[in-house]
């Protein structure tokens, strides 16, 4: 009993001691326990997180295209029509290559209009 | 545009609408000029499918006033906005409305209506004999390492039961969303091995998810099954890629001229989301299902294509009310079933009722019964309109007496 008693309070001291020393392993616990379910969230949603930063580009570049040739609306109307939360970084629109280029999270994307019933597509 | 007779387009001040046409307004004029596109077989040129009555425009007035209430111009919203109405009763078209820089003429985006234009495209080359229903997708994609290829069937794919794990969100969660990187990213040049590259949720026919990915599958189908016929020296007179059978063989018989169809970077049309059709253009597809396949004096799809068509489908398991109705095959619908306990999805609308609907309020709605079609281009975020209420006006329009 008593000796049980003497263990715990050696323990509690050591405790401090690492702590004092800064040579706790707890921040490392945590700090695993923060990184390992993170890496385990990204690898797993890879395929979808790798994707997500050429959305906001290619969807601008994709629906100004059509809403342009397509639909035949004003480029005014098309930058409402294709506007996004995320807003983009650059833009441009070159009638005579029926091209829009459309820069957004670091990310170019081309969208060209082949044709009347092809309408517009990605690169 | 042949044979779709409209006046000349008048430009509204207050509010910028534009009543294009009211083209059986004098009753008189339509019957001296019958259109001889939509007749004879189904529509006859009957009076009363012509006749105008003040009940009629009280109708008209409320779904103008609740379709068109916020016509501000600038970025989506969730307030219900429009860019068209059509409304039609039998061959005649009783209100032509466009707003916001649209047009009879303006081809618009009518996303997931695509779909229902797919299962119309895929009825066509049933009918044709390209095609059957329990074809294996093994038979178009050899390919592929999808596990269940061999068990996947056309008809899986039509009922959104493939069993493709798929998540179908849109911006307000474009993460994790499978149409976004289909259509956007991983997926953009070859959308057909997107869908069969992802993993198996579930065995073909079990579960119903409603997935862009099966809509657009079906078109990567038609687009093999026309190569894989050619090689095989099989059915020469047909065209030899998807895209020019729905031109030829869908859009031309129709003698539509406004569609656009776009595609991924090997041409095979996105069958789930990216079709563009003018207003008038989609009202005629509207008719061509309420005729029941039959035009210009040609069955063009069978009568029980649309039959089967209009059934929920097995593996759909919701009891309704539903907003956005029960789903057919790539149609929405209405129906009751006391056997499984299934209450109408839109309370206040008639059974029949039959909707291709999309993205932003893009709806075309058919009410068989009564021979009515309307088409909605709409611009705003999510579930702003309410179908039961827009269904129901037109129930009551078609319905209503002096």
């Amino acid at each position: 009993m008593s000796q049980s008693r003497r263990k715990s309070r050696s323990l509690r001291r050591s405790t401090l001691n690492w702590r004092g020393a800064r040579q706790s392993p707890l921040g490392l616990v945590l700090l695993l326990a923060v990184l390992v379910p993170s890496f385990l969230w990204l690898w797993t949603h890879w395929n979808y997180l790798s994707n997500f930063p050429g959305i906001i580009s290619n969807y601008y570049a994709r629906h100004f295209c059509s809403c342009v040739y397509v639909m035949q609306q004003s480029e005014e109307f098309c930058h409402d029509w294709t506007q996004q939360w995320i807003p983009i970084q650059s833009f441009e629109h070159q009638p005579e290559r029926h091209e829009v280029v459309v820069v957004g999270l670091w990310q170019k994307a081309t969208a060209n209009w082949l044709g009347p019933e092809t309408g517009c597509r990605l690169q | 545009m042949i044979g779709w007779p409209r006046r000349s387009k008048g430009f509204g001040q207050i509010l910028s609408l534009v009543v294009a046409a009211f083209i059986c307004w004098p009753p008189s004029g339509l019957l001296a000029q019958p259109n001889e596109l939509f007749q004879p077989e189904f529509f006859e040129p009957k009076a009363e499918a012509c006749e105008r009555s003040p009940a009629m425009e009280k109708y008209e007035a409320k779904l103008v006033d609740y379709l068109f209430e916020n016509q501000q111009a600038g970025p989506r919203r969730q307030k219900r906005r429009s860019h068209a109405l059509l409304l039609m009763k039998g061959h005649c078209v009783h209100l032509e409305l466009y707003d916001l820089g649209f047009g009879p003429d303006n081809p618009h985006l009518l996303w997931s209506v695509s779909k229902s234009l797919s299962n119309l495209v895929i009825g066509r080359a049933v009918e044709l004999g390209l095609l059957s229903l329990s074809d294996p997708l093994s038979l178009y994609f050899p390919e592929s390492r999808y596990p269940f290829l061999r068990d996947l069937k056309l008809i899986h794919l039509l009922d959104w039961s493939s069993g493709v794990s798929w998540q179908e969100t849109y911006e307000f969660s474009p993460l994790f969303s499978d149409v976004v990187a289909m259509l956007y990213t991983r997926g953009r040049r070859d959308m057909s091995k997107d869908v069969l590259g992802r993993k198996a949720r579930a065995a073909p026919g079990e579960a119903f998810n409603y997935s862009t990915g099966d809509s657009t599958l079906l078109m990567g189908v038609l687009d093999r099954a026309l190569k894989l016929s050619h090689r095989k020296g099989l059915r020469p007179s047909l065209p030899q890629t998807g895209r020019d059978f729905v031109q030829r063989e869908f859009f031309d018989k129709l003698q539509i001229n406004s569609a656009v169809w776009e595609s991924d970077s090997k041409d095979q049309l996105v069958g789930g989301a990216l079709a563009y059709a003018s207003a008038p253009d989609l009202a005629k597809i509207g008719l061509f299902v309420l005729n029941q396949g039959r035009w210009n004096g040609e069955q063009l799809i069978s009568k029980d294509w649309f039959e089967n068509s209009f059934q929920v489908v097995d593996t759909y398991q919701g009891l309704g009310p539903a907003r956005d109705g029960f789903p057919g095959r790539h149609w929405w619908l209405n129906r009751r079933d006391e056997s499984k306990g299934r209450q109408k999805a839109w309370p206040d609308a008639p059974e029949d009722a039959v909707l291709a609907q999309g993205h932003w309020g893009q709806l075309l709605v058919l009410i068989p019964s009564q021979s009515l079609v309307l088409v909605r281009f709409g611009d705003e975020l999510a579930r702003s309109t309410d179908k039961n209420k827009v269904i129901s006006l037109l129930s009551k329009w078609g319905a209503a007496k002096h």
